[in-house]
Formats: C-alpha cells, structure tokens, sequence
C-alpha cells in the first residue's frame, strides 16, 4: 500500500484516518490495512437510507441495512478500533435520492452512485472527518490517488486491475478532497480483498458484492420514482418511430432510457430491431428507431469537474482524451474542450452507442481521470 | 486501539458496579451452598428463594414501602414501565377510562406504548412541558380526570437526560384526590434524591438496577397492594405468577445490595460541588453554551448543553475519540443518533438537540477529571473554528427534497 506523504512528516503521533465502513468486504479490508500499516484508523458507517422493515435481515446487494451496519461493527470490534454511525439520510435524500427522481422526472437517466460519492462520501464525510481530528479519509474504492510529496496537486488513477476499476464513479472529487484521500485497495484485485478478509478472520469474507442502487429494493427503480414523485411524472403516452407513426403505448417516460429495447410493447413489424432513440416530452411520446440512430460522435457535458485546473491559456484548447459514458462502457478515443460555466465538449472519433443524457462522461488520459461531468440534453437523432 | 483510557461522565447510563456489589457477586459465584431454581422446594432452590426474598426487602427498605410483596423483578427499567403501564392502564380503554396521561419527555419504553393504546381507541394527552422541563397537566386533562376517564397518569420524577425533577407531591395528591392512578418512573431519582413511598401517594413506580451499581439487565417494579397486576408479557408461576420465567437470582442480589447502599444525602453532598463548579467554569469558558433546564430543580449530577460548532453528534464522537464518555441523543436501531426527544419537547431545535450532551457525574468522578473534560472542550472548539467552510455542492443539476 503506497504511504501518504503525511506519514512522512516527523510527527510521532499516528496520522488520524477515518475509513467509510459499508460493511462489506472492501471498506473492512482497507480498515484492516490502515490499521496494520501504522494508521489510527477509524471506522464510520453512514446511515444513508432507512429500509424501513426490511432492515433487520441480510438481503444481498443492498447496504445500509442493520446488518450491513453490524456487520461493519463487528469487523471494527475484532480490529480494536472505535466505530461510529452517523446519519447522512438527509443529505442523501435531498443530494443523492431527489436528484435521481428529478432526473428521471425529466426522462435523462441518473448515476446515483456517483453523485453519492461526490456528495456524500466525500463533502458530507471530510466536513465529519475535521470535526472528528481525521486528517484523512479512506474508502474501500478501487481507484488510486497520487499525492504529491511538495503538496502539489494529487491525481486519480484508476485501479490496477481493470475489472474492479472505480474511478468512473469518483470524477467529482475535488483537489481538497484528494489530497487527503486514500484508497487502500487500488492496488488489488478482488481476489487479494478476500484472501485479506480470510486472513483476518472477518465474517463478511465471502459478502457479495452490492450491485443494485443501494435504496431501490425488489420494486424496481420505476415504481420507486411513482412512490416518491407521483405527480411529477408524464402520464402515458404514445411510442412513434422516428417519422411519427404511432406503433404503441407506454406507461410514463420514466419507464424508459435510451438504448433501451426491452419492454417496448410495440405493433411494428419485426419489433425486435426498434430501440428507444429519444423523448419527446412535449408530446409525452416516447421515441423509438433502429439501432443505427443510437449513435452519435460527440456530447455536450455539464456540472464538470477537473481533477486538476489547466493553465487559462490553454482553457477552451482541444484535449486528446478517453471517454467513458456509462460504467460499462469501454473507453473511447475522443477531444475534449473545457469550456466556461463548467461546461465542456467532447467529440468521439467513432460515433458512441446510446449517450444518455443524465450519466456521468469520464474522461481519461491513459490511467489518470483528468474530469468528468453529466451528459447534457441531446435533440432527437435526424 | 490506541491507548484511549476513558474519563466516565455517562453515569445517568449506566453506573459502575458498586463495591458491595462486586463482593456480594463474588461470594454467590464462590459459595459452596449452589443457590439453585428458585422455584424448586428444596434446600437449594430454598437458599436462591431466599436470596430474592432478601433482595426484595433490600430494595423495600430503600424505597420505605411496607409491603416487599409488592416488589417485583423485571429485566429492566424499560420492561418495568411497560409492565407499570400494562397493569395500571391495560392494553385497551374500558369501564370508560381511555385517557391515558403521560409526559412528553418520558423514557422510550413508556412511550411505545402510546401506538397500540390509541389503536384500541384509548387516548393518549401529554402533559405540558415547558422550556425549563417542567411538567404539568393541560386544562384538558384536568377536564378528563374530573371526567373519571382517566385510567393511568405515567411520568418520569427525574429526567434521565437533563435531570430536572418533576414536583412530585403536588400531582401524586391531586391523583391520589381524584383516584387515579399514578406511575412514576424513578429510574433516575434511585439514590440521588430520596425516595419514601410511605408518604407519597403513587402506585406504579419502576427503576432499573444498573442506574445505580447493580448489573446491567435488571429491573424492579413496586406496586401499592390493591393495584392490579393482571397483564403479564410472559405468564407463568414466578413472581406470584406476575412475570414468567426463573429469576435472574444473581442480578436480583446485585439490586438488594446496591439498594441498601444507595445513599441520595451522600450522593449529593459528593456531586451537587461537583457539578456546580464545573458549570461555573463551563459558563464562563465557553458563554455560547446553552444550559438545558438550567433554571429548574435537577438532580445532583446532571449537565445537559448545546455546545456549537459541530454538526449532528459529531460532538459527542469527538470527544470519545479524545478518551471521554459522555451522551448525546438517543441511538436509532442502527447506532446512529437522533436528536432527543426530551430536549425538541422542550423546545430546543433539533440540530440543538443533536449536537447537545450530557455530563452526567457519580461519587467516584474527581474534579480533576471534569477539569480535563473542559480542557478537551477548549481543544475541540480551537480545532471546530479552524474548520474550513466547504464548498456547496455543485448545483448545475437542479435538486429538490424529495
């Protein structure tokens, strides 16, 4: 595990960390690791959303459960080291969950987890971190920070195995949070995770990952947003192709994102070939057209963030960089332009598959995240 | 962990062990006549029925009622109120009595039992409570207790959280005058104020055994003979068949002898001095400080304060992490702290509330230790000022609370 220029320093007292503990494996390895290489670390569970009375049993995938608290609770136990909760549902709620219901109210398509980790993890977590003495904050993200030993800007690296790579979901961490960041398992593959929590002897060595948005539960993340936000929502409406025929009914936009092919309820011939293109919100009518017009070469990105600031000279100059437009998305070649207004503009070199407005653009200079923002609205394809 | 010995200044949770207690534990564990079922009629089972039946004079004796019978040993303060409630309310309205009385600033376990109260079609009435914390009853639950629907009146005599004591007398005899019934929940008020139930017209009054030095998971419910006890949690044959299951023999010891030794003069002689200076010192150290209750009459032991500069319960963490013990809110199921409902019912907003705690004092806490208490303070106030504003969120997306 790389050393962060704090222990460097002469003090004789132990850099203080505090580790966001989800209760899964990787929060509680990255602990573990702290602890051993000569940090005080300490252990934070966020409570971030009340499942109500499906709290108390373990269901997989999801976190903020009393067990996934517990389970962090006993792993800080076995460690000796102090474990607190505390409460983010509020700031959750308005940052993280209103946000994802206003997106899909105007029919883009949100990434949760990276809002939550620009929001919460980080703002709401470092503003803990200095009221509790924690010069630092650790995570169990895959992802690497580089910090600079003269106290020069830190850089984002992705992780060293690619599978496990986090970075997409970490762009909006800014310099003041980075360089006070460590990501102990960036270094890792997964495999190594939990040979470490089987060495320690942690009952969640064999947790499974969470893969789900960590508040939608078995509902579905529609019947989500109609719970929550039943009078924001378009009503049904029409599906017509791309030249305005009417082929069917759908039940509310938000039911929708683009790319998408399955539950079209369509009376087109061959209806297999039909993908949803686009939304016409003021018509209430969704889009649908053949795969060829999900693609497009460049997009438009807004509430940008840049790992680190360019000289103004250059502000406004194309960079060569590699784009990422959804967390499954293999990186594409393409230019960057920074633009004022926390803006920026991208055009690929081959057009991309379903932009969508609402996900996060990464963009990437080989290893290194250098930005990343939201994808802005796009018109219908022509 | 690293080397943080904790000051203790969480008595009002949990007190130490008392000395007394501590032996009498180790000559029970050491004895070589086995104290066995205390329903069994043999010698052993006799010598555990004896140690109950002592416990039970004990505890008579502290609390000078006549009648140990009516003494019986629960689980805990919180399972003593809700048997208090239970059998003094019952679980719903009849012969016309459905209002039942209680404080907005009770413990937990008296208030849970609100819900299913009101859904068997009683009613519920707080008292008022003001500012300073202390209660009284509104003109609409004096109209129901001159109605004769009142079934139970339920407070708490001493705050576990501010410590103000509620004048006990004046509402014991307006009940006892008007027949109704009245439990109180001395949890707080065992062995820092004294106790005489002789005089004092309650009917219900429950404590718990670890407020003052007896184990944890113990609790005692006395009720005046003629008061129903019909509504068992768990029947069976124990305890005079009012709460099934074998008796925790030894937690019930551990309460007799923590209750001969409890001692509300010495309690307060030791931490009234206490607790005086240390808020002189507060006040004037640190003038932003809020006092709860400040005004009222408190218990000996017990400062409750907003202190600013952090948020949530961050306060209360920090200063664990420094090495001092002390309480903020109340914990949710997941740990994680809200803001006490003592403190919104009196009035003090909830990140006030959230980010106030409470010192609460024993006979064995040194000056010196309140000293370094308030030297931590200092220290955490400097660090809280040299806290940079952070930047607000990135707001090109619009958000609305959901």
């Amino acid at each position: 595990m790389n050393r962060h220029p704090f222990t460097a320093g002469a003090s004789s007292e132990k850099p203080r960390v505090l580790v966001a503990m989800s209760g899964g494996v990787d929060s509680s390895v990255a602990a573990a690791l702290l602890l051993e290489a000569g940090y005080d670390a300490i252990g934070v569970h966020l409570q971030l959303w009340d499942h109500g009375a499906a709290n108390a049993e373990r269901e997989g995938g999801r976190c903020c459960s009393l067990v996934d608290a517990n389970d962090a609770s006993r792993v800080c136990d076995r460690l000796g080291i102090p474990y607190y909760v505390i409460d983010a549902s509020q700031e959750f709620r308005t940052h993280v969950v209103g946000n994802f219901i206003d997106e899909y109210a105007k029919s883009r398509t949100p990434n949760p987890c990276a809002e939550c980790n620009s929001h919460i993890k980080f703002d709401f977590l470092f503003r803990k971190a200095d009221e509790l003495g924690c010069e630092l904050v650790a995570t169990g993200h895959y992802a690497r920070v580089l910090h600079d030993l003269e106290g020069g800007p830190a850089r984002l690296l992705k992780a060293q195995e690619p599978a496990k790579d986090q970075s997409y979901f970490l762009y909006g961490l800014t310099q003041e949070a980075l360089k006070r960041t460590l990501f102990p398992l960036g270094g890792m593959s997964k495999d190594e995770t939990r040979a470490h929590a089987v060495r320690l002897g942690f009952a969640n060595a064999a947790k499974p990952d969470s893969m789900e948005i960590c508040f939608i539960g078995k509902e579905g993340y529609a019947s989500f947003i109609e719970r929550h936000a039943p009078d924001r929502l378009l009503p049904q409406g029409q599906i017509v192709t791309l030249d305005g025929q009417v082929v069917g009914e759908h039940p509310g936009l938000h039911h929708y994102t683009i790319g998408q092919r399955k539950g079209l309820r369509i009376t087109a011939k061959d209806p297999g070939q039909y993908f949803v293109v686009g939304f016409d919100r003021a018509k209430n009518q969704l889009v649908i057209g053949p795969e060829s017009k999900l693609y497009r070469a460049d997009l438009q990105a807004d509430a940008m963030n840049w790992i680190q600031d360019l000289p103004e000279s250059v502000e406004g100059v194309e960079e060569e960089c590699s784009a990422r437009i959804r967390s499954r998305h293999d990186e594409a070649p393409a230019r960057v332009r920074r633009l004022p207004g926390g803006k920026a503009i991208v055009r690929f070199l081959d057009p991309q598959r379903a932009i969508t407005p609402g996900q996060a653009a990464v963009f990437y200079r080989g290893n290194e995240v250098i930005g990343g923002g939201i994808i802005a609205e796009e018109g219908l394809p022509q | 962990m690293s080397s943080r010995s904790a000051v203790y200044l969480d008595f009002n949770a949990a007190a130490p062990l008392h000395p007394r207690v501590k032996e009498a534990i180790a000559a029970f564990l050491e004895t070589s006549e086995f104290p066995g079922n205390p329903s069994s009629t043999h010698a052993s089972g006799r010598k555990a029925k004896a140690i109950l039946g002592e416990a039970r004079e004990r505890v008579a004796a502290s609390w000078k009622v006549r009648d140990a019978d009516g003494l019986l040993f629960a689980s805990s303060g919180s399972e003593a109120n809700q048997l208090a409630v239970l059998a003094g309310r019952g679980r719903a309205p009849k012969n016309g009595k459905d209002v039942w009385v209680l404080s907005p600033v009770e413990h937990d376990s008296t208030r849970q039992l609100r819900a299913d109260w009101e859904k068997a079609g009683g009613q519920a009435l707080e008292m008022k409570v003001d500012r300073n914390g202390v209660l009284s009853f509104t003109d609409e639950i004096e109209e129901k207790i001159r109605e004769g629907r009142v079934a139970l009146v339920s407070l708490v005599w001493a705050n576990n959280e501010t410590g103000v004591l509620t004048d006990l007398e004046p509402i014991a005899k307006a009940c006892s005058a008007s027949g109704v019934p009245l439990h109180v929940d001395g949890a707080q008020a065992w062995g820092k104020i004294p106790i005489n139930l002789s005089t004092l017209p309650v009917d219900y009054f429950s404590a718990s055994g670890h407020k003052i030095g007896a184990l944890s998971g113990t609790g005692v419910l006395w009720k005046r003979t003629g008061m129903p006890f019909h509504d068992p949690i768990l029947p069976g044959k124990q305890e005079k068949g009012r709460r099934g299951g074998t008796e925790n023999v030894l937690g019930a010891l551990s309460l007799g002898i923590a209750a001969s030794h409890s001692d509300p003069a010495a309690f307060e002689a030791r931490c009234f001095p206490l607790r005086e200076s240390f808020e002189a010192k507060l006040k004037d150290g640190f003038p932003e400080v809020r006092l709860h209750g400040e005004e009222s009459r408190r218990i000996a032991n017990t400062s409750c304060f907003h202190f600013p500069g952090f948020t949530g319960a961050s306060l209360q963490i920090a200063l664990d992490l420094e090495g001092f013990s002390v309480s903020s809110g109340s914990a949710c199921s997941s740990g994680a702290l809200e803001p006490s409902h003592v403190l919104t019912a009196m009035g003090v907003p909830p990140e006030e509330a959230l980010a106030s705690i409470r010192v609460s004092i024993g006979t064995s806490t040194r000056a010196e230790e309140l000293d370094s208490f308030l030297a931590a303070l200092l220290r955490l106030k400097v660090r809280a000022q040299k806290i940079p504003g952070r930047q607000a969120p990135r707001d090109s997306v619009q958000r609305s609370p959901v």
